[in-house]
Protein backbone atom coordinates (compact mmCIF):
# COMPACT_ATOMS: atom_id res chain seq x y z
CA UNK A 1 0.00 0.00 0.00
CA UNK A 2 1.04 2.72 -0.96
CA UNK A 3 1.11 6.18 1.61
CA UNK A 4 -0.72 8.89 0.38
CA UNK A 5 -1.20 12.69 1.57
CA UNK A 6 -4.74 12.91 0.64
CA UNK A 7 -6.17 9.83 2.89
CA UNK A 8 -9.33 10.94 4.97
CA UNK A 9 -9.65 8.90 8.33
CA UNK A 10 -12.26 7.01 6.71
CA UNK A 11 -9.83 6.37 3.65
CA UNK A 12 -7.05 5.14 6.78
CA UNK A 13 -9.32 2.86 8.13
CA UNK A 14 -10.90 0.77 5.10
CA UNK A 15 -7.29 0.26 4.78
CA UNK A 16 -5.73 -0.83 7.49
CA UNK A 17 -8.90 -3.24 7.81
CA UNK A 18 -8.17 -4.79 4.38
CA UNK A 19 -4.95 -4.79 5.29
CA UNK A 20 -5.15 -6.43 8.52
CA UNK A 21 -8.37 -8.68 7.88
CA UNK A 22 -6.02 -10.17 4.44
CA UNK A 23 -3.07 -10.06 7.49
CA UNK A 24 -5.41 -12.85 9.65
CA UNK A 25 -6.16 -15.03 6.78
CA UNK A 26 -2.79 -15.50 5.00
CA UNK A 27 -1.43 -16.61 8.95
CA UNK A 28 -4.84 -18.82 9.27
CA UNK A 29 -4.22 -20.55 5.76
CA UNK A 30 -0.47 -20.54 6.94
CA UNK A 31 -1.65 -22.35 10.00
CA UNK A 32 -3.39 -24.71 7.70
CA UNK A 33 -0.75 -25.67 5.19
CA UNK A 34 1.97 -26.44 8.16
CA UNK A 35 -0.71 -29.06 9.71
CA UNK A 36 -0.84 -30.71 6.53
CA UNK A 37 3.00 -30.89 5.76
CA UNK A 38 2.83 -31.70 9.73
CA UNK A 39 5.09 -28.74 11.16
CA UNK A 40 3.45 -28.32 14.69
CA UNK A 41 5.03 -25.71 15.28
CA UNK A 42 4.75 -23.13 12.44
CA UNK A 43 1.16 -24.17 12.49
CA UNK A 44 0.83 -23.03 16.42
CA UNK A 45 2.71 -19.63 15.80
CA UNK A 46 0.91 -18.99 12.99
CA UNK A 47 -2.43 -19.37 14.81
CA UNK A 48 -1.35 -17.10 17.50
CA UNK A 49 -0.14 -14.32 15.00
CA UNK A 50 -3.57 -14.60 13.33
CA UNK A 51 -5.27 -14.21 16.68
CA UNK A 52 -3.13 -10.98 17.84
CA UNK A 53 -4.07 -9.63 14.17
CA UNK A 54 -7.42 -10.77 14.69
CA UNK A 55 -7.78 -8.57 17.68
CA UNK A 56 -6.34 -5.92 16.28
CA UNK A 57 -8.60 -6.39 13.41
CA UNK A 58 -11.62 -5.82 15.88
CA UNK A 59 -10.43 -2.13 17.49
CA UNK A 60 -10.29 -0.94 13.88
CA UNK A 61 -13.80 -2.25 13.49
CA UNK A 62 -14.78 -0.48 16.68
CA UNK A 63 -13.02 2.48 15.38
CA UNK A 64 -14.63 2.51 11.99
CA UNK A 65 -18.04 2.11 13.87
CA UNK A 66 -20.72 4.83 12.28
CA UNK A 67 -18.37 5.19 9.47
CA UNK A 68 -18.90 4.31 5.89
CA UNK A 69 -15.99 3.34 4.49
CA UNK A 70 -14.65 4.15 0.93
CA UNK A 71 -14.89 0.25 -0.96
CA UNK A 72 -10.76 -0.31 -2.07
CA UNK A 73 -10.27 -2.37 -5.01
CA UNK A 74 -7.85 -4.98 -5.48
CA UNK A 75 -5.64 -3.18 -7.30
CA UNK A 76 -5.36 0.19 -5.40
CA UNK A 77 -2.72 -1.22 -3.32
CA UNK A 78 0.32 -2.30 -4.57
CA UNK A 79 1.58 -4.92 -1.88
CA UNK A 80 3.34 -7.71 -3.93
CA UNK A 81 3.61 -10.75 -3.18
CA UNK A 82 7.24 -10.20 -1.16
CA UNK A 83 8.26 -10.39 2.21
CA UNK A 84 8.98 -6.70 3.53
CA UNK A 85 5.23 -5.86 2.73
CA UNK A 86 2.16 -5.35 4.98
CA UNK A 87 0.71 -8.83 4.03
CA UNK A 88 2.82 -11.48 3.88
CA UNK A 89 3.18 -13.17 0.08
CA UNK A 90 1.73 -17.22 -0.22
CA UNK A 91 5.57 -17.28 -1.40
CA UNK A 92 6.94 -16.74 1.94
CA UNK A 93 5.73 -19.98 3.72
CA UNK A 94 8.13 -22.84 3.47
CA UNK A 95 7.00 -26.62 4.48
CA UNK A 96 10.71 -26.99 6.91
CA UNK A 97 10.28 -23.50 8.59
CA UNK A 98 11.45 -23.14 12.03
CA UNK A 99 9.53 -21.10 14.60
CA UNK A 100 12.70 -18.80 13.81
CA UNK A 101 11.42 -18.19 10.42
CA UNK A 102 7.66 -17.98 11.41
CA UNK A 103 8.66 -15.24 14.18
CA UNK A 104 10.92 -13.35 11.20
CA UNK A 105 8.46 -13.32 8.71
CA UNK A 106 5.84 -11.90 11.13
CA UNK A 107 8.78 -9.50 12.07
CA UNK A 108 9.07 -8.54 8.78
CA UNK A 109 5.23 -7.68 8.23
CA UNK A 110 5.18 -5.19 11.41
CA UNK A 111 8.06 -3.33 10.30
CA UNK A 112 7.09 -2.71 7.13
CA UNK A 113 3.49 -1.54 8.33
CA UNK A 114 5.57 0.64 11.11
CA UNK A 115 6.93 2.10 7.97
CA UNK A 116 3.91 2.63 6.30
CA UNK A 117 1.90 4.24 9.28
CA UNK A 118 5.02 6.56 9.91
CA UNK A 119 4.89 7.78 6.41
CA UNK A 120 1.25 8.37 6.17
CA UNK A 121 1.70 10.70 9.31
CA UNK A 122 4.13 12.24 8.35
CA UNK A 123 2.14 13.10 5.18
CA UNK A 124 -1.02 13.58 6.62
CA UNK A 125 -3.17 16.42 5.77
CA UNK A 126 -5.26 16.11 8.44
CA UNK A 127 -4.76 15.70 12.72
CA UNK A 128 -7.51 13.11 12.95
CA UNK A 129 -5.34 11.03 10.42
CA UNK A 130 -2.11 11.93 11.52
CA UNK A 131 -3.32 11.11 15.09
CA UNK A 132 -4.61 7.71 13.80
CA UNK A 133 -1.56 6.58 12.06
CA UNK A 134 0.95 7.69 14.69
CA UNK A 135 -0.82 5.03 16.64
CA UNK A 136 -1.28 2.46 13.85
CA UNK A 137 2.70 3.13 13.58
CA UNK A 138 3.37 2.76 17.56
CA UNK A 139 1.18 -0.12 17.67
CA UNK A 140 2.95 -2.11 14.83
CA UNK A 141 6.13 -0.89 16.36
CA UNK A 142 5.40 -2.11 19.88
CA UNK A 143 4.37 -5.76 18.40
CA UNK A 144 7.50 -6.09 16.13
CA UNK A 145 9.96 -5.43 19.24
CA UNK A 146 7.76 -8.12 21.33
CA UNK A 147 8.00 -10.44 18.26
CA UNK A 148 11.83 -9.99 17.78
CA UNK A 149 11.99 -10.82 22.05
CA UNK A 150 10.12 -14.16 21.48
CA UNK A 151 12.22 -14.56 18.59
CA UNK A 152 15.19 -14.51 20.60
CA UNK A 153 14.15 -17.17 22.31
CA UNK A 154 14.38 -19.74 19.18
CA UNK A 155 17.77 -20.98 17.95
CA UNK A 156 19.09 -19.74 14.43
CA UNK A 157 18.28 -21.97 12.25
CA UNK A 158 21.32 -24.11 10.75
CA UNK A 159 22.65 -23.20 7.23
CA UNK A 160 21.06 -26.03 5.45
CA UNK A 161 17.61 -26.10 7.46
CA UNK A 162 15.82 -26.43 4.32
CA UNK A 163 17.61 -29.38 2.79
CA UNK A 164 15.11 -32.68 2.66
CA UNK A 165 17.00 -35.80 2.89
CA UNK A 166 13.87 -37.40 1.45
CA UNK A 167 13.26 -34.75 -0.84
CA UNK A 168 9.97 -34.55 -3.31
CA UNK A 169 12.05 -35.57 -6.66
CA UNK A 170 10.59 -37.97 -9.56
CA UNK A 171 12.94 -41.01 -8.89
CA UNK A 172 12.59 -43.49 -11.52
CA UNK B 1 -22.80 -4.31 17.08
CA UNK B 2 -20.69 -4.13 13.79
CA UNK B 3 -21.83 -1.32 11.72
CA UNK B 4 -19.05 -0.89 9.11
CA UNK B 5 -20.37 -0.71 5.60
CA UNK B 6 -18.29 -1.70 3.28
CA UNK B 7 -19.01 -2.69 -0.23
CA UNK B 8 -19.80 -4.77 -2.71
CA UNK B 9 -21.39 -6.76 0.10
CA UNK B 10 -19.49 -10.01 -0.66
CA UNK B 11 -16.10 -10.82 0.55
CA UNK B 12 -13.51 -12.74 -1.47
CA UNK B 13 -13.36 -15.20 1.45
CA UNK B 14 -17.02 -15.88 0.50
CA UNK B 15 -16.24 -17.18 -2.87
CA UNK B 16 -13.91 -20.12 -1.21
CA UNK B 17 -15.72 -23.37 -0.08
CA UNK B 18 -13.91 -24.69 3.08
CA UNK B 19 -11.70 -27.05 1.49
CA UNK B 20 -8.53 -26.55 2.46
CA UNK B 21 -5.84 -26.12 -0.50
CA UNK B 22 -3.32 -29.05 -0.38
CA UNK B 23 -1.01 -27.60 -2.39
CA UNK B 24 2.73 -27.43 -1.38
CA UNK B 25 3.14 -24.60 1.23
CA UNK B 26 4.47 -21.37 -1.12
CA UNK B 27 3.10 -22.85 -4.29
CA UNK B 28 1.53 -20.24 -6.64
CA UNK B 29 -1.63 -21.15 -6.81
CA UNK B 30 -2.71 -20.14 -3.90
CA UNK B 31 -2.55 -16.49 -4.81
CA UNK B 32 -3.96 -17.26 -8.25
CA UNK B 33 -6.83 -18.63 -6.11
CA UNK B 34 -7.16 -15.63 -4.05
CA UNK B 35 -6.93 -13.37 -7.31
CA UNK B 36 -10.00 -15.23 -8.42
CA UNK B 37 -11.91 -14.31 -5.33
CA UNK B 38 -10.97 -10.94 -5.54
CA UNK B 39 -12.28 -10.61 -9.11
CA UNK B 40 -15.48 -11.65 -8.18
CA UNK B 41 -15.62 -9.79 -4.88
CA UNK B 42 -15.23 -7.17 -7.19
CA UNK B 43 -17.49 -7.99 -9.89
CA UNK B 44 -19.98 -8.53 -7.55
CA UNK B 45 -20.53 -11.96 -8.98
CA UNK B 46 -23.64 -14.20 -7.24
CA UNK B 47 -21.84 -17.30 -6.69
CA UNK B 48 -24.91 -19.53 -8.24
CA UNK B 49 -24.36 -17.59 -11.09
CA UNK B 50 -20.66 -18.65 -11.66
CA UNK B 51 -19.06 -22.29 -12.91
CA UNK B 52 -15.54 -23.08 -12.94
CA UNK B 53 -14.11 -26.05 -15.04
CA UNK B 54 -11.23 -27.64 -14.70
CA UNK B 55 -9.14 -30.62 -16.04
CA UNK B 56 -6.51 -32.60 -14.16
CA UNK B 57 -3.31 -31.21 -11.97
CA UNK B 58 -2.40 -29.64 -9.27
CA UNK B 59 -3.79 -26.34 -10.81
CA UNK B 60 -6.78 -28.05 -11.82
CA UNK B 61 -8.25 -28.99 -8.35
CA UNK B 62 -9.24 -25.20 -8.22
CA UNK B 63 -13.03 -25.81 -8.13
CA UNK B 64 -12.87 -27.59 -5.01
CA UNK B 65 -11.55 -24.71 -3.31
CA UNK B 66 -14.22 -22.44 -4.61
CA UNK B 67 -17.59 -21.93 -3.89
CA UNK B 68 -19.38 -21.45 -6.82
CA UNK B 69 -20.35 -24.66 -9.04
CA UNK B 70 -17.39 -26.69 -10.01
CA UNK B 71 -16.58 -29.54 -12.29
CA UNK B 72 -13.28 -31.29 -12.27
CA UNK B 73 -13.32 -32.75 -15.29
CA UNK B 74 -10.66 -35.31 -17.77
CA UNK B 75 -7.14 -34.18 -17.96
CA UNK B 76 -7.06 -31.52 -20.90
CA UNK B 77 -10.76 -31.62 -21.18
CA UNK B 78 -11.28 -28.82 -18.96
CA UNK B 79 -12.48 -26.30 -22.59
CA UNK B 80 -14.99 -28.98 -24.26
CA UNK B 81 -16.59 -29.27 -20.88
CA UNK B 82 -16.65 -25.20 -19.92
CA UNK B 83 -18.04 -25.12 -23.86
CA UNK B 84 -20.79 -27.21 -23.69
CA UNK B 85 -21.66 -25.44 -20.38
CA UNK B 86 -21.67 -22.28 -21.73
CA UNK B 87 -23.80 -22.21 -25.04
CA UNK B 88 -26.78 -24.23 -22.99
CA UNK B 89 -26.74 -21.76 -19.67
CA UNK B 90 -25.10 -18.44 -21.53
CA UNK B 91 -26.66 -16.78 -18.31
CA UNK B 92 -23.86 -18.24 -16.18
CA UNK B 93 -20.30 -16.80 -15.75
CA UNK B 94 -18.29 -19.67 -17.14
CA UNK B 95 -14.58 -20.20 -16.17
CA UNK B 96 -11.94 -22.91 -17.21
CA UNK B 97 -8.83 -23.43 -15.57
CA UNK B 98 -5.66 -25.38 -15.37
CA UNK B 99 -1.91 -26.12 -15.94
CA UNK B 100 0.14 -26.05 -19.35
CA UNK B 101 0.43 -29.31 -19.21
CA UNK B 102 -3.51 -29.84 -19.17
CA UNK B 103 -4.24 -26.99 -21.44
CA UNK B 104 -1.09 -27.65 -23.82
CA UNK B 105 -0.47 -30.92 -23.83
CA UNK B 106 -3.11 -33.01 -23.54
CA UNK B 107 -5.79 -30.02 -24.02
CA UNK B 108 -3.54 -27.92 -26.76
CA UNK B 109 -6.02 -29.02 -29.52
CA UNK B 110 -9.28 -28.17 -27.60
CA UNK B 111 -7.01 -24.76 -26.32
CA UNK B 112 -6.94 -24.06 -30.71
CA UNK B 113 -10.64 -24.81 -31.24
CA UNK B 114 -11.57 -23.39 -28.03
CA UNK B 115 -9.33 -19.91 -29.13
CA UNK B 116 -11.72 -20.34 -33.14
CA UNK B 117 -14.85 -21.10 -31.79
CA UNK B 118 -14.87 -17.73 -29.60
CA UNK B 119 -17.34 -18.74 -26.80
CA UNK B 120 -17.78 -16.39 -24.16
CA UNK B 121 -15.70 -17.71 -21.35
CA UNK B 122 -12.47 -16.98 -19.74
CA UNK B 123 -9.53 -19.60 -19.56
CA UNK B 124 -6.61 -19.75 -16.71
CA UNK B 125 -3.87 -21.27 -17.37
CA UNK B 126 -1.62 -21.70 -14.21
CA UNK B 127 1.65 -22.55 -16.24
CA UNK B 128 4.57 -23.51 -14.47
CA UNK B 129 6.16 -24.96 -16.98
CA UNK B 130 6.06 -28.66 -15.69
CA UNK B 131 3.78 -31.20 -14.77
CA UNK B 132 4.01 -30.33 -11.09
CA UNK B 133 1.11 -33.03 -9.79
CA UNK B 134 3.12 -36.01 -11.11
CA UNK B 135 5.63 -34.90 -9.40
CA UNK B 136 7.78 -32.72 -12.13
CA UNK B 137 8.13 -33.64 -15.74
CA UNK B 138 9.07 -31.18 -18.24
CA UNK B 139 5.74 -29.59 -20.13
CA UNK B 140 5.37 -27.90 -23.27
CA UNK B 141 6.39 -24.13 -22.08
CA UNK B 142 9.74 -25.74 -20.37
CA UNK B 143 12.40 -24.30 -21.79
CA UNK B 144 14.44 -26.73 -23.90
CA UNK B 145 17.77 -27.06 -21.65
CA UNK B 146 15.88 -27.87 -18.31
CA UNK B 147 17.20 -31.16 -17.35
CA UNK B 148 16.07 -31.90 -13.90
CA UNK B 149 13.57 -34.51 -14.78
CA UNK B 150 15.06 -37.99 -14.71
CA UNK B 151 12.44 -38.64 -18.09
CA UNK B 152 14.49 -35.69 -20.33
CA UNK B 153 18.18 -36.06 -19.34
CA UNK B 154 20.01 -32.67 -20.62
CA UNK B 155 16.31 -31.04 -21.50
CA UNK B 156 13.45 -31.34 -24.07
CA UNK B 157 15.95 -30.04 -26.85
CA UNK B 158 12.78 -29.17 -28.08
CA UNK B 159 11.14 -25.66 -28.97
CA UNK B 160 8.68 -24.42 -25.84
CA UNK B 161 5.36 -23.97 -27.34
CA UNK B 162 4.20 -19.91 -26.79
CA UNK B 163 0.36 -20.52 -26.02
CA UNK B 164 -0.12 -16.32 -25.93
CA UNK B 165 1.15 -16.66 -30.10
CA UNK B 166 -1.31 -19.38 -30.17
CA UNK B 167 -3.97 -18.11 -28.87
CA UNK B 168 -3.49 -15.09 -31.35
CA UNK B 169 -3.42 -16.98 -34.03
CA UNK B 170 -6.09 -18.80 -33.19
CA UNK B 171 -8.38 -16.34 -32.92
CA UNK B 172 -9.28 -15.64 -29.03
CA UNK B 173 -10.94 -12.47 -28.56
CA UNK B 174 -8.56 -11.48 -25.30
CA UNK B 175 -4.83 -12.60 -24.32
CA UNK B 176 -3.21 -11.13 -21.17
CA UNK B 177 -0.39 -12.38 -18.76
CA UNK B 178 -0.94 -12.34 -15.07
CA UNK B 179 0.84 -13.60 -12.32
CA UNK B 180 0.56 -14.75 -8.91
CA UNK B 181 3.59 -12.78 -7.37
CA UNK B 182 1.25 -10.56 -7.80
CA UNK B 183 -2.34 -11.57 -6.93
CA UNK B 184 -4.34 -8.16 -6.83
CA UNK B 185 -3.07 -7.08 -10.49
CA UNK B 186 -3.79 -10.30 -11.45
CA UNK B 187 -7.41 -9.67 -10.15
CA UNK B 188 -7.88 -6.79 -12.15
CA UNK B 189 -6.71 -8.77 -15.35
CA UNK B 190 -9.40 -11.47 -14.37
CA UNK B 191 -12.09 -8.66 -14.22
CA UNK B 192 -11.14 -7.21 -17.97
CA UNK B 193 -11.10 -10.89 -18.71
CA UNK B 194 -14.69 -11.87 -17.96
CA UNK B 195 -15.68 -8.67 -18.51
CA UNK B 196 -15.05 -8.87 -22.44
CA UNK B 197 -16.97 -10.70 -24.39
CA UNK B 198 -16.10 -13.76 -26.33
CA UNK B 199 -12.75 -16.10 -25.45
CA UNK B 200 -10.30 -14.77 -23.45
CA UNK B 201 -7.10 -16.53 -22.59
CA UNK B 202 -5.06 -15.14 -19.52
CA UNK B 203 -1.66 -17.00 -19.34
CA UNK B 204 -1.09 -16.75 -15.76
CA UNK B 205 2.51 -17.33 -13.92
CA UNK B 206 2.48 -19.43 -11.00
CA UNK B 207 5.58 -20.84 -9.47
CA UNK B 208 5.96 -24.68 -8.88
CA UNK B 209 7.98 -23.99 -5.63
CA UNK B 210 8.92 -27.73 -5.53
CA UNK B 211 9.81 -28.86 -8.49
CA UNK B 212 11.08 -25.77 -10.01
CA UNK B 213 12.31 -23.87 -6.46
CA UNK B 214 13.90 -21.66 -9.04
CA UNK B 215 10.59 -19.89 -10.15
CA UNK B 216 10.71 -17.91 -6.89
CA UNK B 217 12.85 -15.13 -8.58
CA UNK B 218 9.63 -15.03 -10.93
CA UNK B 219 8.66 -12.27 -8.54
CA UNK B 220 11.52 -9.97 -9.54
CA UNK B 221 11.30 -10.64 -13.38
CA UNK B 222 7.95 -9.80 -13.78
CA UNK B 223 6.79 -6.48 -14.88
CA UNK B 224 3.56 -4.53 -16.51
CA UNK B 225 3.97 -4.14 -20.29
CA UNK B 226 4.69 -1.16 -21.15
CA UNK B 227 1.59 -0.80 -23.54
CA UNK B 228 -1.91 -0.75 -23.42
CA UNK B 229 -4.07 -3.37 -25.04
CA UNK B 230 -4.22 -3.35 -28.66
CA UNK B 231 -7.24 -4.70 -31.10
CA UNK B 232 -5.52 -4.69 -34.11
CA UNK B 233 -3.91 -8.63 -34.41
CA UNK B 234 -0.96 -7.63 -36.55
CA UNK B 235 0.42 -5.16 -33.87
CA UNK B 236 -0.62 -8.04 -31.25
CA UNK B 237 1.75 -10.56 -33.12
CA UNK B 238 4.62 -8.43 -33.04
CA UNK B 239 4.02 -7.28 -29.88
CA UNK B 240 3.36 -11.19 -28.54
CA UNK B 241 6.15 -12.96 -30.60
CA UNK B 242 8.91 -10.56 -29.01
CA UNK B 243 7.41 -10.76 -25.70
CA UNK B 244 9.94 -12.28 -22.87
CA UNK B 245 7.38 -14.21 -21.50
CA UNK B 246 7.17 -11.64 -17.78
CA UNK B 247 5.20 -9.16 -19.12
CA UNK B 248 1.80 -8.44 -17.48
CA UNK B 249 -1.11 -6.82 -18.36
CA UNK B 250 -3.46 -6.73 -21.02
CA UNK B 251 -1.55 -7.66 -24.53
CA UNK B 252 -4.68 -8.02 -26.87
CA UNK B 253 -8.17 -7.21 -26.95
CA UNK B 254 -10.34 -8.32 -30.20
CA UNK B 255 -13.66 -7.22 -31.44
CA UNK B 256 -14.71 -10.78 -32.53
CA UNK B 257 -18.61 -11.51 -32.03
CA UNK B 258 -18.60 -14.80 -28.90
CA UNK B 259 -19.97 -17.98 -30.65
CA UNK B 260 -23.45 -18.72 -29.40
CA UNK B 261 -25.72 -21.01 -30.91
CA UNK B 262 -29.13 -20.21 -30.61
CA UNK B 263 -30.76 -22.18 -28.25
CA UNK B 264 -33.65 -24.61 -28.82
CA UNK B 265 -36.17 -25.89 -25.82
CA UNK B 266 -35.73 -29.47 -27.02
CA UNK B 267 -33.14 -30.91 -29.38
CA UNK B 268 -35.08 -33.50 -31.35
CA UNK B 269 -31.68 -35.65 -32.17
CA UNK B 270 -28.39 -35.97 -31.73
CA UNK B 271 -27.03 -34.90 -35.53
CA UNK B 272 -29.23 -31.79 -34.97
CA UNK B 273 -26.97 -30.96 -32.23
CA UNK B 274 -23.90 -31.87 -33.58
CA UNK B 275 -24.96 -29.50 -36.16
CA UNK B 276 -24.26 -26.29 -34.14
CA UNK B 277 -21.15 -27.35 -33.36
CA UNK B 278 -19.86 -27.59 -36.98
CA UNK B 279 -17.09 -24.70 -37.41
C1 LIG C 1 -5.42 -39.22 -19.44
C2 LIG C 1 -4.38 -38.90 -18.42
N1 LIG C 1 -3.08 -38.89 -18.75
C3 LIG C 1 -2.14 -38.58 -17.85
C4 LIG C 1 -2.49 -38.28 -16.57
C5 LIG C 1 -1.42 -37.98 -15.55
N2 LIG C 1 -1.35 -36.57 -15.23
C6 LIG C 1 -2.01 -36.07 -14.16
S1 LIG C 1 -1.75 -34.43 -13.96
C7 LIG C 1 -0.71 -34.37 -15.30
C8 LIG C 1 -0.01 -33.13 -15.73
C9 LIG C 1 -0.31 -31.96 -14.89
O1 LIG C 1 0.44 -30.86 -15.30
P1 LIG C 1 -0.17 -29.42 -15.35
O2 LIG C 1 -1.43 -29.42 -16.13
O3 LIG C 1 0.89 -28.50 -15.81
O4 LIG C 1 -0.63 -29.14 -13.85
P2 LIG C 1 0.24 -28.77 -12.54
O5 LIG C 1 0.21 -30.01 -11.73
O6 LIG C 1 1.62 -28.39 -12.96
O7 LIG C 1 -0.51 -27.65 -11.94
C10 LIG C 1 -0.59 -35.65 -15.89
C11 LIG C 1 0.23 -35.92 -17.08
C12 LIG C 1 -3.87 -38.28 -16.25
N3 LIG C 1 -4.30 -37.93 -15.03
N4 LIG C 1 -4.78 -38.59 -17.18
S1 LIG D 1 3.93 -29.74 -6.78
FE1 LIG D 1 4.28 -27.66 -7.53
S2 LIG D 1 2.37 -27.08 -8.60
FE2 LIG D 1 1.92 -28.85 -7.30
S3 LIG D 1 1.17 -27.99 -5.35
FE3 LIG D 1 3.37 -28.34 -5.13
S4 LIG D 1 4.31 -26.39 -5.69
FE4 LIG D 1 2.21 -26.35 -6.48
MG1 LIG E 1 2.11 -27.27 -14.73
Amino acid sequence: MNASNSLSKADLLARTLTMLSETVERYDLFADQMDVVNNPEAATLFRWLSEKQGSRTQVVKKLSEGLTLPHISPWDYDWDDAINTEVPGHSSAHYMMTPYHTLSLAIDVEQSAARLFSEIEQTAQTDETKKLAHGFAREASEFRDYLEHKRSEHPLPEKDWDEDYDPPQLLE
Amino acid sequence: MDTVTQCPSLKPKDYKSGTKPVWCPGCGDYSVLLAITKAMAEMSLSPENVALVSGIGCSSRLPAYLNVYGFHAVHGRALPVATGLKVSRPDLTVLAAGGDGDGFSIGGNHFMHACRRNVDMTYIVMDNQVYGMTKGQASPTTDPDWDKSKLTPGGTKINPYYPLVIALASGANFIARASSTDPNGAAKVLVDAMRHPGFSFVHMLSPCVTFRPEQKDWKKMVRSAPVEPTTDPAIAAKRLMTDDNFFLGTLYKGDRPAYQPELKATVDNISELDKGFIL
